[in-house]
């Protein structure tokens, strides 16, 4: 099964994606910041990336940025809230293949996760 | 209407409600802290991470479907963002404002252990907060919605002729995305890019600028020129999320010369969202600082604070063997010497001398395990200082310095109360009205500061203004007059000694304080509870430049420093905070006064007390021995306690009476002694109250 990488800084959030993730039979590792995320992407290979935006040490657009710098093919799928328009944008100028708006539903997490991984 | 007491229902199981409340407790900590510094011109890192911590309770509460915090949190988020922007000065109003949703947060979050619907209102709360942006936007709302007309432009047609004559395909393609897709803007943006990988897009509704810039909306239309066909398109542009109509469809030379087909109407108005001022300039992708608290938390280990007190009795346990183990250990050497047995002697030495170190280390760790910086408490300050201000017409500003100083949790816990209650006073009463204060030739702001700082074995803290100070001699006839000092006592005193009465019961202090009559805190409870602490307070004024009172308390409430002494054959340790001084019965000062033996020292007649019998001990004693005197203090009033033996200084680990005999009056604790007796601690503050000549300041 696909492994998904999960990066954000609050724990709940990343507990919450783990578990609708796991339960789906997805491997999955977890970041708790941009640089953190950029560490374990170069080290485990994901094959899908959720990635929240506003992270402290480094936030999500430049740990897309770092990650598409170091393997252009990766699969990442920004995680966004309300009023970050601008920045998913940007994410999505900048390579990033999907979004979703939190709060996040399960289905539409697994939607855009195989879709990702498709 | 809310519906009180309703319970609730939240997606996520009892082990997750742990979690969810301990980081939402930390982001609620981290807003308290630091929104009353937002006001004026706040450091941009600072705004920061005030928005993140809101984003992120927004994040999680949506998640487990608490949608009041959820919308309560996406305004408060809003608004945040928009003083991050600029576009919004956190003004006092903007402050006010999200201060009062974060009290409603912080109820809405116990929702989530309480289960039970709190009745929070918070749509007023969300329409302050967004009201406040009211203006703001009304300024940057250049939305204009008006969809060109479905004709393409000229050149564009010309140029799709030409391709269709070259043997290409024209194409005109309709998305719809769906009222749930909740960033339309940036979906629009996603077909575009595939379209663009795709085929040629000769034209856009709304135009290529405008969807690159953000300002997609919940419907695009798009002509389309290129050797591709139609299901190969509709399969790469159904890869997008959200779209719930999509129409590919060939074009004739004639559709694309006249006016194209009507395209579905967009779904509905945008979202509020959307009507949002469309260029925003965030940087997110400023290095955002590590070091906020919830890093530190992440960091760290929660230990139950009972866990904590329970290996705190156990070394304390291990203490007092060490010690017994030294005296066998004195004992036993010269036994074993005589025997011959050196080595088993240097070995034995060695180990219990390690022993003794590793116990010393081992209660430190410990103590300092219980330490927390007293940060915890000065941080709730400036919210208090701000409230009051606001509250008595004030213009105040608070300084605090020493946040890093530590000290045991039990003594944060109980020191809160009175440095509120001291702070207050000082807003309240000390510091002066903006007219009062520029009258005086003061600025109109005035300071209070806080600081903390450690000084061998004690920790101060120190609240000082730059107010009107005490008026000592309005103090001084206030004692008088209620008969709480005799005249000529009160007459006699120095200025300092007479600021100390406004810790006397009976004293209004609101009166003698200020001349507003106000809601005085009694200074003489604020004394009492820092006395409890085995603390001191004192306080310093000058009159027009200000008041300081400054507070000395124990590191920790575990361990005291204590004489001990010998009364009746029962060991006691007196606090060595309320002791001022020891000597021999046989060089004392003592004579009758009124029928009482009383000691003179430097100064001051106390009463001399035989200690056991003011603890209730009846059995005559025996007379030989020569004894000896202790003075011992409470705030203003001293007692000489007759005893009959001293025994020196020594560390005491402070256990419950009620543990080990039953509470007793005269006594605060007890602990057990080096050969495994009990010693009983003293309550040096209701004995001296007790015996103590009335008013002998």
């Amino acid at each position: 099964m696909a492994t998904i990488l999960v990066v954000d800084d609050a724990a709940f959030m990343r507990m919450r994606m783990s578990k609708i993730l796991s339960e789906a039979g997805y491997e999955v590792v977890q970041a708790e910041n941009g640089l953190d995320a950029l560490g374990k992407y170069k080290a485990q290979r994901p094959d899908a990336v959720l990635m929240d935006i506003t992270m402290p040490e480094m936030d999500g657009l430049t740990a897309l940025k770092e990650i598409k710098a170091h393997d252009p093919s990766a699969r990442i799928a920004m995680v966004t809230a309300l009023g970050q328009q601008q920045i998913v944008l940007e994410a999505v100028k900048s390579g990033a293949k999907d979004f979703l708006v939190k709060p996040c539903e399960g289905d539409r997490v697994l939607a855009a996760v195989s879709k990702l991984c498709a | 209407m809310t519906s009180t007491g309703t319970r609730l229902q939240f997606d996520l199981d009892d082990d997750d409600v742990k979690l969810f409340c301990e980081e939402a407790d930390e982001q609620l900590e981290l807003l308290d802290n630091s929104l009353v510094q937002l006001e004026g011109e706040p450091d941009p890192d600072l705004v920061q991470q005030i928005f993140r911590a809101a984003h992120t309770l927004k994040g999680s509460s949506a998640t487990i479907g608490h949608k009041k915090m959820a919308s309560l949190t996406h305004a408060m988020e809003t608004v945040l963002d928009a003083v991050r922007q600029g576009r919004k000065s956190p003004t006092s109003d903007v402050v006010d404002a999200l201060l009062a949703a974060l009290d409603a947060l912080r109820v809405l979050a116990r929702e989530v252990v309480t289960r039970i619907d709190s009745g929070t209102e918070t749509a007023r709360l969300q329409s302050d907060l967004l009201a406040l942006l009211e203006e703001t936007d009304a300024e940057a709302a250049t939305v204009a919605d008006d969809r060109p007309a479905r004709r393409l432009p000229e050149a564009v047609t010309n140029a799709a002729l030409a391709a269709l004559h070259q043997g290409r395909s024209a194409f005109l393609v309709d998305v719809v995305f769906g009222d749930d897709c909740q960033l339309p803007s940036i979906r629009c943006f996603q077909v575009l890019q595939e379209m663009d990988a795709l085929a040629e897009v000769a034209h856009t509704w709304p135009e290529r600028a405008a969807i690159e810039a953000g300002g997609g909306e919940f419907a695009l239309s798009a002509v389309l020129v290129g050797n591709t066909e139609e299901e190969h398109l509709h399969g790469a542009l159904a890869a997008v999320s959200d779209i719930v109509q999509l129409q590919v469809r060939l074009l004739s030379a004639e559709e694309v010369e006249g006016p194209l087909q009507a395209a579905p109407a967009p779904a509905k108005a945008p979202p509020a969202e959307a009507g949002r001022p469309k260029l925003q300039v965030v940087d997110e992708s400023a290095p955002a600082q590590a070091a906020g608290p919830a890093r530190k938390a992440a960091q760290s280990v929660r230990i139950d604070v009972e866990r904590l007190d329970g290996l705190m009795n156990l070394v304390g346990e291990l203490v007092i063997d060490r010690t017994r183990l030294q005296q066998i250990r004195e004992q036993l050497t010269p036994v074993l010497k005589d025997a011959n047995l050196n080595e088993l002697t240097d070995n034995f030495e060695e180990t219990t001398a390690h022993l003794a170190r590793v116990t010393d280390e081992l209660q430190e760790e410990i103590m300092r395990s219980r330490m927390l910086p007293v940060r915890s408490v000065l941080t709730r300050l400036p919210r208090l200082v701000r409230d009051v201000a606001s509250k008595c017409g004030k213009k105040v500003e608070l300084l605090t310095a020493g946040e890093e100083t530590e000290l045991d949790r039990s003594v944060i816990e109980e020191i809160s109360d009175p440095l509120v209650h001291i702070l207050r006073n000082a807003v309240d009463h000390g510091i002066e009205s903006p007219e009062e204060r520029r009258a005086a030739g003061k600025p109109e702001t005035g300071t209070v500061r806080v600081t903390a700082w450690n000084q061998e074995t004690y920790i101060y803290l120190s609240v000082q203004d730059d107010g009107k100070g005490i008026d000592v001699d309005a103090l001084r006839r206030k004692a008088v007059e209620r008969g709480l000092v005799p005249k000529e006592v009160a007459e006699a005193a120095t200025d300092e000694a007479v600021l100390q009465y406004i810790f006397f019961a009976g004293l209004s202090t609101a009166k003698v304080l200020s001349d507003v009559s106000g809601r005085g805190v009694g200074m003489d409870i604020v004394r009492t509870n820092i006395e409890r602490l085995n603390g001191e307070i004192k306080v310093r004024s000058t009159r027009g430049k200000g008041s300081e009172f400054i507070i000395q308390l124990p590191l920790t409430l575990a361990t005291t420093k204590a004489l001990m002494v010998v009364a009746a054959g029962t060991v006691y340790a007196l606090p060595l905070v309320s002791v001022t001084e020891a000597l021999a019965e046989d060089d004392a000062d003592i004579h009758s006064v009124n029928g009482r033996r009383t000691l003179r020292l430097r100064g001051r007649l106390l009463p001399v007390v035989d200690l056991a019998r003011a603890l209730g001990e009846t059995r005559p004693r025996a007379i030989d021995a020569s004894r000896f005197v202790v003075a011992a203090k409470h705030s203003d009033r001293q007692v000489a306690f007759l005893v009959d033996r001293l025994l020196g200084e020594q560390d005491v680990v402070v256990k419950s009476l009620g543990d080990l005999i039953g509470n007793r009056k005269g006594l605060t604790g007890a602990t057990i002694l080096g050969d495994g007796s009990l010693g009983l601690i003293l309550d040096t503050a209701s004995l001296v109250s007790e015996q103590a000549y009335p008013a002998t300041a």
